[in-house]
């Protein structure tokens, strides 16, 4: 009986154990992607080349990390470019990506991170243009 | 008290042995994790393409093209919706010719985008295709009538695309973009091999690759949207370049696109430019320089 009880101790404590590492290991991966500049700077631009091809007022909001990280929107005249830098495990990561050239003007943006939270964004169509602003924006 | 078996102890230090070898396999599975982020670049690029070119100016409606549209830019290197990273091809193909002809359609095939045929200089790295279905409006008895069509585009990643990218970027942020070089030996030097010796050149609103055969250019059945390599670049002005050859480049690791003052670059590019960055850096356009004056040039340099 002791032997059982020992057996069904030692099994508990491997299967929590495991659960633990499997757990931060997730974790730890989310983190990673989260704060991963490349990942960001794609999604925006994903984001921003689709609402070029959406109707008025479509809106999208995208939501940047909690943590230091920044992102960069300008244009120079019809070439527009995302620039987001995060800092993630104290290792400064900057993507850089070119935005589809369709004769939408592209809003320039610069957005910081917060410490504090997770901060929204809102990429709003309107008329010709894409506007980007860290408040819901009405057309 | 009951005496404990040898193989009782046994069979206690075999699960002890068990448990330690589960619990430091998981300690070195956790440490070894290495994750790769897989992002389908190219993928993501052709759907953005094809949800803008659906909306375009050769459109009449969300995917609904007009023929009109399409006969003024079949057979022509051109953008409708510009990318400065990616080249791309567009064939618009009507699904049942019967049905188009019956419509007016003019033509049962309509093809445009970047140049991307002889390609003995510069190879593309990949070829991703889209495929989506798509309208054609014609005109039959003054009332607009549809066809069925397949839209095609073939996306392309190359040694050229990267740096028309690179111009661009030069030309309209006035700052100078650096890259490894692509055309390069194993020691990754900016040489190509001799036999191909190319020039990259502006034709036709375009920036070409261009071999080392100059009759081809003036060949009259040379076309270049058929034969040339090229990448649609309406605006930004640039300098012939020479692509180096391996002799006298040799540790030059880094080809660049230098914005240049356009009143000022003639004194050292005449007729072209210095392939060494360094003796360009006198010519760099200022920051307020205005976008027409704005010429670029490409160089190769040894530091990033």
């Amino acid at each position: 009986m002791r032997g059982q009880l020992w057996d069904m101790f030692v099994i508990l404590l491997t299967l929590g154990f495991l659960i633990f590492v499997v757990n931060t290991a997730f974790t730890a991966i989310g983190e990673v992607i989260k704060l991963n500049a490349v990942v960001n700077q794609e999604k925006i631009t994903g984001v921003i080349n689709v609402l070029q091809s959406s109707p008025p007022v479509t809106r999208q909001v995208y939501t940047l990390p909690e943590g230091e990280c920044s992102l960069v929107v300008k244009a120079y005249g019809p070439l527009a470019i995302v620039n987001m830098t995060t800092v993630a495990s104290g290792t400064r990561q900057s993507a850089l990506g070119e935005l589809l050239m369709t004769g939408v003007a592209i809003d320039d943006a610069n957005v910081e991170c917060s410490d504090r939270g997770e901060t929204r964004v809102y990429f709003t169509r309107c008329a010709n243009a894409v506007r980007i602003t860290t408040s819901e924006l009405v057309c | 008290m009951r005496r404990v078996t040898f193989l009782e102890v046994l069979g206690y230090l075999f699960k002890f042995i068990v448990v330690v070898f589960v619990i430091l396999f998981t300690v070195y599975l956790f440490l070894s994790y290495e994750g790769y982020i897989e992002l389908h670049q190219k993928e993501k690029a052709l759907v953005e393409i094809k949800e803008n070119l659906a909306v375009s100016s050769l459109t009449v409606e969300r995917l609904v093209f007009s023929s009109e549209q399409l006969d003024a830019v079949d057979g022509k290197i051109i953008q409708p919706v510009r990318s400065c990273s990616y080249g791309y091809r567009v064939s618009i193909e009507c699904v049942d010719d019967d049905v188009c002809e019956k419509n007016n359609v003019p033509k049962t095939k309509y093809e445009f985008g970047d140049g991307t045929a002889g390609l003995g200089v510069i190879k593309p790295l990949t070829l991703p295709t889209l495929m989506a279905p798509v309208l054609i409006e014609s005109v039959v008895d003054g009332a607009p009538a549809r066809s069925p069509g397949i839209m095609k585009i073939t996306l392309f990643d190359s040694t050229l695309t990267h740096i028309s990218c690179m111009v661009e970027k030069a030309y309209y942020t006035k700052t100078t973009q650096s890259t490894a070089c692509f055309m390069s030996n194993s020691k990754n030097e900016c040489m190509h091999p001799a036999e191909y010796p190319p020039a990259i050149m502006r034709l036709e609103g375009a920036l070409c690759a261009v071999t080392s055969n100059p009759l081809e250019l003036s060949d009259p059945s040379f076309d270049l949207f058929r034969d040339g390599s090229c990448k649609y670049v309406p605006d930004a002005a640039m300098n012939d370049f020479l692509y180096p050859v391996d002799a006298g480049f040799k540790g030059e690791k880094y080809l660049k696109a230098v914005p240049l003052d356009g009143n000022r670059a003639g004194a050292v590019c005449n007729p072209e430019c210095p392939q060494h960055c360094d003796d360009l850096t006198n010519f760099v356009a200022p920051d307020n320089l205005e976008q027409a004056a704005i010429v670029v040039a490409l160089c190769t340099d040894d530091t990033p």
